[in-house]
This record gives structure tokens, C-alpha cells and sequence, in this order.
């Protein structure tokens, strides 16, 4: 429970002799390595990739004689356990950048494509009633068009920045990140997800409005 | 927009901190904003965020491996009294309510409890777990005296031919999943009656 950290991290971080920090090291990992290795095998790959990933995280909470594991402040904000896997994901994405490079966008990638399907679905959903319905995917489309479509998403953009974070977010998680509902229920603490599903229909009633107001009506030629 | 915690400018990417603290739902409103507003118009951090909570939901529970020395004790000595020639503990002494002290995690699906089965169709369901567990299997009479013994990386055993079951009988039946890092569940045992 948040309030104070594990005892034995308490140890491991005030040991006055090598033995008693080995061996307060020792029961920490023996506490924790099921939750590491549980992080570890959620980027994929057989169990030796599980395993470098793993012994690549335990090597980075030592380094520096625990520098990293010093940083848990136990203010009462989180579990260790909880800090510990938002560590340990941060440590297995910098591993695999290390191994295989950072993901760079290409012209014409799959990233920039996702993100303009993400807008086009939003557009999709938001342009029942305002006759958006014409919009083309970008892809073959002439100049003009091209440029009618930047400054529809523009002015999406600009509605979403109008809305509450929390809006703002139910939005891109639904239609950026394509999470269910349920989770994002979940998440973001609605009672039930029928009230998400609510919430969601309003926002975007809100977004059409912003969108109608500031002259977006169809994207017809 | 600055962090609620140190006044820093939020443009950067929340430390781990900040987000452990915002999935532990202990921010205070005015900070959980400004976490949300950082994480809805950035990408990376939503996915951050995103895969976290459903890496904290799916844990595995600590190892608290001396949690499961009592059953751990008990299941040994069912098998070893089952084997000794001596008087057989009563078959009422095996819970058969699938809720054995470390039930939680493994779920038996095939046979049904108190299912009166063929012997000619005795297969053994249950229910997969993550990772790559060998899987254990414990075949007991109403005596308590293990019956079969199997073992398989899958999630299915059927009795062999050579194992022979008395028709009208009760057995009993658990498994146990053993996983590379030494953690175990179990299904608890169960219980169905050997049709002619």
C-alpha cells in the first residue's frame, strides 16, 4: 500500500556493508522477479528475449548503486509495485532501442497512416450530421482536396483542444488507440461503460457544434 | 503547464513518479488534469499509460512461496498415505469443491465436478495459463491412493488405456502448473464418478 516502501527496499538502500545490501538485493529480487519478468515477456519474443530483458532491467536498478530505486519517493503517491512496472516498461523500451534503433517515421509509414485513420474515423464519426460524408482517405486525392482536408483536420484539432482533458483523452483513446470501451470505462473511472459510451455521444455532439460554428460544413470540391 | 509535484514545465514527458502515482489514482484533481492533458495529445505517454494499467491488472501475485507450505504438505501427504499399504484416509477427507487452498488461477474444465463419466471418454480439460507452464496431472481413488500421474505442456490429458478405474467409483483429480520461474497454481480438486 502506498505510505511507506517495502521494508526490504528500506534495507537495500540504508545497508551499511556489502553483505547486508547482497543480501537485502537478494530478497528483493526474489519478491519482485515474477512482476519483472511478467513486464519483460509483454514486448514479445521467445523466453530467452523475456530473460534479456529481464536481466537487463535488474542490471539497470543496480547501476549507480541503485539510483533509479532511490527515486521512489514514498510520499504516499504510489505502490512500489505499481512505480515498479512503470520502470521496468520504461527500461525493456530503452533496451530495445538499444538493440534495434528507435522506430523512425518513413514517408508515407505505417505510423503516419494509423494516425490519419484515427482522424479520418473521428471525422467519420463526428460528420453524420454535417454532411462530411464525402471525405476522401487522402490517398490519390488532387492538390485542392488534399489541402481541404489539412485544414478539416485543422479545425478538429482546434475543437479538441477546446474540450476538457479528460474529453480530449476519452476521444484519443477511442479513436487514436482504438481501446474498447470497456477498459477505457476502466480507466478513466466511469461507473459503468454505458456512462463512457454516454460521455463519448456528448463529446462528440460538442466536437460537430465547434466544427459547424468555425465554418466546417461538408468537404466537397 | 507546469507539474503539479515540482513545478516543472510539463511539456516533458511525466517522470515515473508522476505516472505510477496517477495509476494509483492519488493525485489530487487539479494534477490528474494535468496528467490527462499531457497524456491525451501525446502518444507515446498514452501508450505508456495504456499498457501499464493492463500489466498491473494482469500480475502475477507476489511469491510468497511460504503462503503455500500447508498446502503444499497436505497435497504431499494425501499422495504418500495413498501409497503406503496402511488404512486409507476417507475419501471425505479430499475436498472436492474445486477450492483448494491454492485453487485461485487454474481453472478445471473437463470433467465437470460429480460428472458421471464413460471410461471409455475419461479426457482431462482445464483452462490454460500465460506463459508456458508444464502442467501436472493427479489422479486420486476415493482412498486417497494416486491412480495416475501426468504430466504435459498442454492443456489436455486423456487416461491411457493402461490405467483402469473401477465403474461407480469416485476419483479425484487436480493440476498443477509449474512455470519457468518456479511459481504454481492450481485447479483444487475435483471430483467425478467412473461410468460403466
Amino acid at each position: 500500500m502506498p505510505g511507506s516502501p517495502p521494508s526490504v527496499l528500506a534495507r537495500l538502500l540504508e545497508a551499511s556493508d556489502s553483505a547486508a545490501r547482497e543480501s537485502a538485493w537478494a530478497e528483493l529480487v526474489g519478491l519482485y522477479s515474477r512482476l519483472l519478468l511478467h513486464v519483460g515477456r509483454s514486448f514479445g519474443g521467445d523466453h530467452d528475449a523475456a530473460m534479456d530483458r529481464y536481466a537487463w532491467v535488474l542490471e539497470q536498478l543496480r547501476a549507480d548503486d541503485f539510483r533509479r530505486l532511490r527515486t521512489y519517493v514514498a510520499d504516499g503517491r504510489s505502490e512500489f509495485s505499481t512505480w515498479l512496472v512503470v520502470v521496468a516498461q520504461r527500461l525493456c523500451l530503452d533496451h530495445r532501442r538499444t538493440r534495434y534503433g528507435r522506430l523512425r517515421a518513413a514517408d508515407g509509414d505505417g505510423a503516419h497512416e494509423d494516425e490519419w485513420a484515427a482522424r479520418r474515423r473521428l471525422v467519420d464519426l463526428i460528420a453524420a450530421d454535417v454532411d462530411l460524408s464525402s471525405i476522401g482517405d487522402g490517398h490519390g486525392a488532387g492538390p485542392e482536396d488534399r489541402v481541404r482536408l489539412a485544414d478539416l483536420y485543422h479545425a478538429l484539432e482546434s475543437a479538441l483542444a477546446l474540450l476538457d482533458s479528460r474529453d480530449r483523452l476519452l476521444v484519443k483513446l477511442r479513436f487514436e488507440d482504438g481501446i474498447p470501451m470497456p477498459e477505457i470505462a476502466r480507466n478513466l473511472e466511469f461507473p459503468s461503460r454505458f456512462h463512457a459510451y454516454r460521455r463519448l455521444t456528448q463529446v462528440l455532439a460538442d466536437l460537430r457544434g465547434a466544427l459547424e460554428r468555425s465554418g466546417v460544413r461538408d468537404t466537397a470540391p | 503547464m507546469t507539474n503539479p509535484l515540482n513545478g516543472e514545465s510539463m511539456a516533458a514527458h511525466p517522470a515515473a513518479e508522476l505516472i505510477a502515482a496517477y495509476l494509483s489514482g492519488t493525485l489530487s484533481p487539479p494534477e490528474v488534469a494535468a496528467v490527462e492533458g499531457h497524456v491525451a495529445g501525446c502518444r507515446a505517454c498514452r501508450q505508456e499509460v495504456t499498457s501499464a494499467r493492463r500489466l498491473i491488472r494482469s500480475r502475477p501475485r507476489p511469491n510468497r512461496w511460504w503462503l503455500a507450505l500447508p498446502a503444499a504438505a497436505a497435497a504431499a501427504v494425501i499422495i504418500m498415505v495413498g501409497r503406503a499399504s496402511g488404512p486409507r484416509a476417507a475419501p471425505d477427507a479430499i475436498r472436492a469443491d474445486g477450492g483448494g487452498p491454492a485453487a485461485a488461477g487454474l481453472t478445471a474444465l473437463a470433467p465437470a465436478d460429480r460428472q458421471a463419466v464413460p471410461l471409455r471418454r475419461l479426457v482431462f480439460v482445464w483452462a490454460s495459463h500465460a506463459g508456458r507452464p508444464v502442467y501436472h496431472l493427479t489422479l486420486m481413488d476415493g482412498a486417497g491412493r494416486a491412480v495416475w500421474l501426468g504430466e504435459t505442456p498442454d492443456t489436455t490429458l486423456a487416461l491411457p488405456a493402461g490405467v483402469s478405474l473401477d465403474a461407480g467409483q469416485a476419483y479425484y483429480w487436480y493440476v498443477d502448473a509449474l512455470d519457468v520461474d518456479g511459481g504454481s497454481l492450481t485447479t483444487g480438486t475435483h471430483r467425478f464418478t467412473a461410468a460403466p
